[in-house]
C-alpha cells in the first residue's frame, strides 16, 4: 500500500455509516495529503468527521471505500481525548504497553520521562496522576513506539489553560526533536494557529481549504493570527 | 500511649465478640445450666481437641478435605475459565446455553448427592462433582462479566498499538477482569468448602464433614465442635488469604 515516500496518502476516500437503514456520509471522494516532519492540523465544526478522519488514518476503522497509501514501514502512534492508561501499571509500564520486552531500552524511556516532564513519577499509577499527567503519559506511550507519524484526537481538549498550553510547547518540542509527523485534530482555531505548519478545514465530506502555515511566514504580506482566525472562522461558516 | 491503646482497641474490635461468647460459654457450663451432652465444656472440648491433634486425627481430616477441595476447585475453575471466555466472546453460542445455567445454578448441588452415590459410588468423583458444581457458577459468572465489562477504549488503544487478537486478551481483557475473576475465584472457595463438607457428611468415610457425622453417631457433641470451628478457621484463613492476593494483584497492595 506504499506509494510516496515519507506522505500518508488519501485517495478518493468515502466514509459512510448506516443510520436508521439509511447511509450517513461522512466523507465522500476526500483526498488529503499528510507530511512527515510537518504538523497538520484538521480543523472543522463538530460531527464533520475530524475523528474519523484519523481513525481512518490510524487503522482503527477499515470499512471505508477508496485507498490510504502509507510510506514504507511506516509506525503510527494514537494519542485519544482521553488519557487511556492502563490503571493496573505504573508510569513506567505504561509508556512501554506497546513494546516488545526486547524493545525496552531504559535509557530511552528516561528520557521520554524527561521529555514530558514525568521523571520520578515512574512509579505512580494513573490514579495518583492528574489529568494533564495522564495525557503526558499517553504522549509518551505513542512516543515510545518511535512513530513516523503521531495521530492526536483533540488531546488537550480536557485539560484546563494552563496544562494546555503546557502541553503544546511539550509537543513543539517533542516535534522538533523528534521530527515525527503530526495529524492533530482540533476545533480551536487558537490550538490550530498556535500548533500548526498546515491547517486543514473539513466541511460537507469534503477538505474545503488547506492553509500552509509555514509558507506564511515566508509570504510578502502574511497574514496576521488574528487575520488568519478571522479567515478560518469565515472558511468554516461559509 | 491513648494512641496506643486506640490503635489495639481498633485492631482487637472484631475479636471481642469471640470472647464474650466464650465468657458466655465458661459461665453457662460453670453454672450446670444445659447438660453437657448438650454443650460440652470448654475445657473438655480443649482436652479432647489436644487429644485428637496428638493422634493425627485432625491433620488427617483437614488435609483430607483440603486435598479434595484443591482438586475440586482447580477442575472448575479450568472449566468456569474456559466457559466464561467462549460465553464472553461468543454471545451467540452462550444463547444455547442460558436457561440451561440458570436452572443448574438454582439446583443447590448437594440435592444431587443421592443420584450422585447411586452413579458413582462415595469414592472421590462424587464428592469432586459436588463441589466442581458448586463452585463453577460464581466463577463463570464472574470471568464471564469480567471480561465483558471490559473498557473498549483501552481495548482500541491495544488495536491501536497493533495488538493482535490473544495479545489484545493477555494484556488487556485479562488484567482488566482480574479483580472479578479474583471475586468470582474466593466465592467459589467458599461455596465448594461449604459443599465438601455437605457431601461428607452423606459420602464419605474420611474428612472434616465424616468426622462431625461420626463423632454425632458416637454422641460427642464436643467433637462435633471442634469439626465446626475447624470449618470456620479454615475458611476464615482461605477468605482472609484471597482478600490480600485481591489487594496486592489489583491495587500493589497499596490499600485503598
Amino acid at each position: 500500500m506504499s506509494k510516496c515516500k515519507d506522505t500518508i496518502e488519501l485517495c478518493s476516500v468515502s466514509k459512510s455509516f448506516q443510520v436508521d437503514g439509511e447511509a450517513l456520509w461522512v466523507f465522500r471522494e476526500l483526498s488529503l495529503s499528510v507530511p512527515q516532519h510537518e504538523i497538520t492540523v484538521v480543523l472543522g465544526k463538530s460531527g464533520c468527521g475530524k475523528t474519523t478522519l484519523l481513525r481512518l488514518i490510524g487503522r482503527l476503522d477499515t470499512d471505508y471505500s477508496g485507498e490510504i497509501h502509507y510510506p514504507v514501514n511506516a509506525r503510527t502512534a494514537f494519542v485519544f481525548q482521553e488519557a487511556r492508561l492502563m490503571p493496573w501499571l505504573n508510569v513506567w509500564d505504561n509508556i512501554t504497553f506497546g513494546l516488545k520486552r526486547r524493545e525496552i531500552n531504559p535509557g530511552q524511556v528516561e528520557e521520554l520521562l524527561s521529555l514530558t516532564g514525568l521523571s520520578g513519577f515512574s512509579r505512580l499509577y494513573p490514579r495518583q496522576l492528574s489529568g494533564g499527567m495522564q495525557q503526558r503519559v499517553s504522549l509518551a506511550r505513542a512516543l515510545a513506539l518511535k512513530p513516523q507519524f503521531l495521530l492526536m484526537d483533540e488531546p488537550f481538549a480536557a485539560l484546563d489553560y494552563f496544562t494546555r498550553s503546557n502541553m503544546q510547547e511539550a509537543l513543539l518540542n517533542i516535534h522538533r526533536s523528534t521530527n515525527c509527523g503530526v495529524l492533530f485534530v482540533t476545533h480551536s482555531i487558537d490550538e490550530a494557529i498556535c500548533l500548526g505548519d498546515r491547517i486543514v478545514i473539513i466541511d460537507h465530506q469534503q477538505v474545503k481549504k488547506v492553509y500552509h502555515l509555514r509558507e506564511r511566514a515566508g509570504a510578502e504580506a502574511p497574514l496576521s493570527d488574528s487575520e488568519l482566525k478571522e479567515d478560518i472562522l469565515q472558511t468554516i461558516n461559509s | 500511649m491513648k494512641i496506643y491503646f486506640k490503635k489495639l482497641h481498633n485492631v482487637l474490635k472484631p475479636y471481642y465478640i469471640f470472647v464474650i461468647i466464650l465468657a458466655a460459654w465458661i459461665v453457662a457450663s460453670r453454672l450446670q445450666i444445659w447438660n453437657t451432652y448438650l454443650l460440652p465444656t470448654p475445657w473438655r472440648v480443649w482436652a479432647t481437641f489436644v487429644s485428637m491433634m496428638k493422634r493425627g486425627e485432625i491433620v488427617a481430616s483437614v488435609l483430607m478435605s483440603l486435598r479434595r477441595v484443591a482438586a475440586g476447585f482447580a477442575i472448575s475453575f479450568a472449566l468456569a475459565f474456559s466457559c466464561g471466555v467462549i460465553s464472553a466472546f461468543m454471545p451467540a453460542l452462550s444463547a444455547y446455553f442460558r436457561h440451561l445455567n440458570n436452572f443448574m445454578r438454582n439446583v443447590p448441588p448437594l440435592s444431587l448427592i443421592s443420584l450422585l452415590i447411586l452413579w458413582f459410588g462415595i469414592g472421590e468423583t462424587s464428592k469432586l462433582i459436588i463441589i466442581v458444581l458448586a463452585s463453577f457458577f460464581p466463577m463463570f459468572l464472574n470471568i464471564h462479566q469480567g471480561l465483558c465489562e471490559c473498557d473498549r477504549k483501552l481495548v482500541e488503544v491495544g488495536r491501536s498499538l497493533g495488538f493482535s487478537g490473544p495479545k489484545l486478551f493477555v494484556r488487556i481483557y485479562l488484567p482488566y477482569a482480574r479483580e472479578d475473576i479474583l471475586v468470582g475465584m474466593r466465592t467459589g472457595l467458599g461455596y465448594s468448602w461449604r459443599a465438601l463438607i455437605g457431601a461428607e457428611m452423606f459420602a464419605a468415610a474420611s474428612g472434616l464433614g465424616y468426622m462431625i457425622v461420626y463423632a454425632q453417631q458416637m454422641s460427642r457433641s464436643d467433637k462435633v465442635i471442634i469439626g465446626i470451628f475447624l470449618i470456620g478457621l479454615i475458611g476464615c484463613i482461605s477468605d482472609k488469604l484471597f482478600s490480600v492476593l485481591i489487594r496486592k494483584v489489583c491495587t500493589g497492595g497499596e490499600k485503598t
